[in-house]
């Protein structure tokens, strides 16, 4: 494991002949007193090593040319799966980590359709953009939540204690990369405004030294607070734990106990050491007993075991599994909790009956996405069943059509809601995220219910509290962009906002127009939000330069279909997000509901690099990481367009400037 | 010890080091297994997988992905350490490359002590996906220093080539731990 606090020390040699090096061998031998005979041996010994290995460096450091046309099989150039191609000089591999990230089909992206960079940036100008500091200390979000500095990852135990929401998370100390891994810790009066704790658990025991990875927390009927958590151990075997607050009448829960009997659950037969991770809370079974779920995989079936406990101590495999789904893959960060049929309020975790569904939702190790379904849970059999198998988990919705990945639910009993957090990488280079000091951001928290309209997927919505953020605010009322328009929405700044859009087509034009048999998904045109249709696209373009040179165009594209149905689709384009090349250039997203009557909505938080994009209150979501160079500070713009050919658009737009959450330290602790 | 002795004794060590040089050296195809060549087929430059998992004593014992990509890892490692050390050497002996170097000095300082460590705990650990994005991190940071140099002759080219395309074969191995 890297110090990464250490300053780098000069070069120690050739590792091939490392143990050869031993001076103080030498030394020895050189000044033994007993004669020089055996001194010449010795001498000779390490002479013939010496020059074997004069032979096997000079062979290797020759990797190129000689030896390649010596190996069997030599003239293949590795064609497989991978599109890059393979063994040409000129081959730049991937910069941004954007790789699996925010495409809605899992397409296997070559690094020049990542960056965007089709035609190459072969005119002089260097590849990697010249990020200077006020470029990147304009990145850090000001509404989000984040640590002061260095990586964050994986949302741990959320919960509502004593008043106070607590919120931990997977934390680097060290470097802006991941590693080093222990918990952070923060509380908040009302999920905004977050003080950060004292980290609340580090890696300081064997079951837990290669890292104190995720875990949840369930509480008690008496109210004591169990956290189960994953440790890799020593050897790198993973294993979950328990522990629990020190004093329960700590309402920040500052100080945690490891229990001594840890770890209480390891890799059981047939699983492998190495996938067995992320256990959830725990709920109540009929018999009275709690249980648990923890992802895993099976060769290329994703699975989630089932446990049961009376103590979270002692644990009892239940046969078979929760469910699994064939070629998904590992599934990390399983989810489980049930929604009410009626809407409305969330349920406690061990909520069960009529009326009830309930979601599971895993994140795809695979493609870095976190998919859920909706079905019914048998807790006789301890097991779940999909609604409609054809989007059963993993092959079918998405909680986001962007970045946002490990995300957990708790049930915040305070308020009757059911809270969504999902860690939001970055997708910018490691080196500008080691340059600007920190990485990674968490998502605005979102509440969760299922959508009564259409019975077959949840909605999310940033929590209420969100509106506290909201400082002034302005109103355009029946904006009207004719096709091909691009109409400024003048503000007094447009890099901490809060927008509420509603839009609407043409109607004539949208009765006029002839049926389309375009097989449409927002990826499927390298043109983004400039690919015209009749009815679309048509949005916003957040973080936007005066002259448009930066753009990030959220919008809505239209198809009329057989029997003149509207299909819809909900999408963001990053193509043009930068001038620079070392970031994601993607256009990704999905298909929304529209329901009849309903007009085209959206509401998206803008906090410098990081934009959440809610459709039809919250039934497609998009979060997307910007990196502009000059859509910064004063320089941002918000633009409505029209890019559809036969239909103008009416927008009514609300948008607030938001206020800083002035995310700080505990004050005097 | 009389002089015949010791020639039988060097003779008989020059013979040692020619059957050590011939069994371990990378031109042995027999070396090469099934799991690296099945593993080298998914990168973008086969050759130079295969050669850099047949040079380790460990390639060719491996017994699953894992080892080969800690094997990758490693070698980046040496690369990026020896192109480090070269780095603070033009530094002195080539002040009108200051800026560039400079800057590469920097890239291959957060290969070494960010990316590199990164790759190494991730994929021992197995979360494989951190590994890559630690291999992906060192070959664009690799590409950076060398897009440095913009008007002038880049004395590092051959090296960061290395450090870039290995990278990217680290990479595209430990994606197949996922």
């Amino acid at each position: 494991m890297g110090d990464h606090n250490q300053p780098f020390l000069s070069v120690s040699g050739d590792p091939e002949c490392a143990p050869v090096h031993d001076d103080s061998v030498v030394d020895d031998a050189l000044h033994r007193p007993q004669g020089s005979s055996k001194s010449k041996l010795l001498l000779a010994v390490f002479s013939g090593i010496f020059v074997v290995c004069l032979i096997l460096a000079g062979g290797y450091d020759k990797s190129g040319v000689v030896k390649i046309h010596q190996l069997e099989g030599g003239d293949e150039m590795g064609v497989g799966p991978m599109e890059m191609p393979a063994g040409s000089a000129t081959t730049r591999p991937s910069v941004s980590r954007g790789k699996s990230a925010g495409v809605s089909e899992k397409a296997n992206l070559s690094p020049q359709q990542l960056l965007g960079g089709g035609e190459g940036s072969g005119d002089g100008l260097s590849e990697d953009f010249p990020w200077n500091n006020s470029m990147l200390s304009w990145q850090r979000t000001a509404f989000h939540f984040q640590p002061e500095k260095n990586w964050m990852n994986d949302p741990n135990g959320p919960l509502f204690y004593k008043g106070w929401y607590h919120f931990f998370y997977q934390y680097n100390p060290n470097a802006a990369v991941w590693g080093d891994i222990v918990w952070g810790h923060a509380v908040s009066r009302d999920l905004i405004h977050w003080l950060h704790l004292p980290l609340a658990m580090v890696a300081d025991q064997w079951y837990d030294v290669q890292g104190v990875w995720t875990g949840s927390a369930t509480i008690l009927p008496d109210g004591k607070v169990m956290m189960l958590y994953t440790g890799s151990t020593n050897e790198s075997v993973q294993v979950q734990n328990l522990a629990y607050p020190a004093d329960h009448d700590d309402p920040l829960l500052l100080d945690w106990v490891k229990h001594p009997g840890n770890p209480v659950l390891v890799p059981p037969p047939g699983i492998h050491h190495k996938d067995f991770r992320d256990p959830t809370t725990a709920w109540q079974t009929s018999e009275g007993k709690w249980r648990i779920t923890i992802g895993s995989k099976v060769n290329k079936t994703g699975i989630a075991l089932i446990y049961d406990t009376d103590d979270f101590v002692n644990f009892e495999l239940k046969d078979g599994f929760l469910h699994g789904v064939p070629g998904t893959g590992m599934w990390e960060c399983v989810d489980f909790y049930p929604v009410a049929v009626a809407g409305g309020d969330g349920l406690d975790t061990s909520a069960n009956g009529a009326g009830v569904r309930h979601v599971v939702k895993a994140s795809l190790d695979d493609d870095r996405h976190d998919y859920y379904a909706i079905g019914t849970y048998d807790e006789e059999a301890g097991k779940w069943y999909p609604d409609n198998p054809a989007i059963d988990v993993g092959i079918g919705i998405r909680y986001d059509y962007g970045i946002f990945y490990a995300s957990k639910t708790f049930f915040d009993q305070s308020k009757q809601r059911r809270i969504l957090w999902g860690w939001i990488g970055e997708w910018d280079s490691e080196a500008a995220d080691v340059r600007k000091g920190w990485a990674s951001l968490q998502g605005m928290p979102r509440t969760v219910v299922l959508d009564t309209k259409t019975g077959s997927n949840l909605l999310q919505w940033p929590v209420e509290e969100s509106e506290r953020l909201r400082l002034r605010s302005k109103e355009f009322k029946n904006v009207v962009a004719k096709p091909g328009a691009v109409v400024p929405i003048k503000l007094e700044a447009a890099t901490q906002l809060d927008i509420v859009a509603e839009l609407e087509l043409d109607k004539e034009a949208v009765d006029r127009v002839v049926e389309s048999n375009e097989e449409f998904k927002c990826s499927s045109s390298s043109k983004g939000a400039a690919h015209r249709g009749a009815l679309g696209p048509f949005g916003l373009l957040v973080l936007s330069e005066e002259t448009l040179s930066e753009q990030t165009p959220v919008y809505f594209y239209v198809v009329k279909g057989k029997n003149a149905t509207l299909r819809t689709y909900f999408c963001a384009d990053q193509s043009r997000s930068s001038l620079a090349n070392d970031v994601n250039k993607q256009i990704y997203g999905s298909s929304v509901p529209v329901l009849q009557g309903e007009k085209f909505g959206v509401r998206m938080l803008v906090d410098h690099s990081i934009i959440e994009s809610f459709a039809q209150g919250g039934r497609s979501v998009i979060t997307s990481r910007v990196y502009p160079t000059k859509a910064i500070y004063g320089a941002a713009r918000l633009f409505l367009f029209n890019n559809a050919t036969e239909a103008g658009v009416t927008a009514s737009i609300k948008v607030w400037q938001m206020n800083s959450a002035f995310i700080r330290p505990f004050p005097n602790l | 010890m009389t002089t015949p002795k010791l020639a039988n004794l060097t003779a008989a060590f020059i013979s040692i080091s020619i059957f050590l040089f011939l069994s371990s050296s990378p031109a042995d195809g027999a070396t090469a297994t099934s799991l690296i060549t099945g593993t080298c087929k998914q990168t973008p430059d086969f050759n130079l997988c295969v050669s850099t998992l047949t040079a380790d004593p460990r390639g060719p014992k491996a017994a699953g992905v894992q080892t080969l990509a800690l094997i990758i890892i490693d070698a980046v490692k040496a690369k990026a350490t020896t192109a480090y050390a070269d780095i603070k050497r033009l530094l002195k002996t080539a002040p009108e490359l200051e800026g560039p170097l400079k800057s590469c000095a920097q890239q291959y300082n957060v290969i070494l002590t960010a990316e590199i460590p990164e790759a190494e705990e991730a994929v021992s650990g197995g979360v494989a996906k951190f590994g890559e994005d630690g291999m992906r991190g060192s070959a664009s940071d690799a590409d950076l220093c060398e897009d440095g140099f913009v008007k002038v002759k880049s004395p590092l080219t051959v090296e960061n080539k290395v450090v870039s395309g290995l990278a990217a074969v680290g990479a595209a191995v430990i994606r197949q731990l996922e």
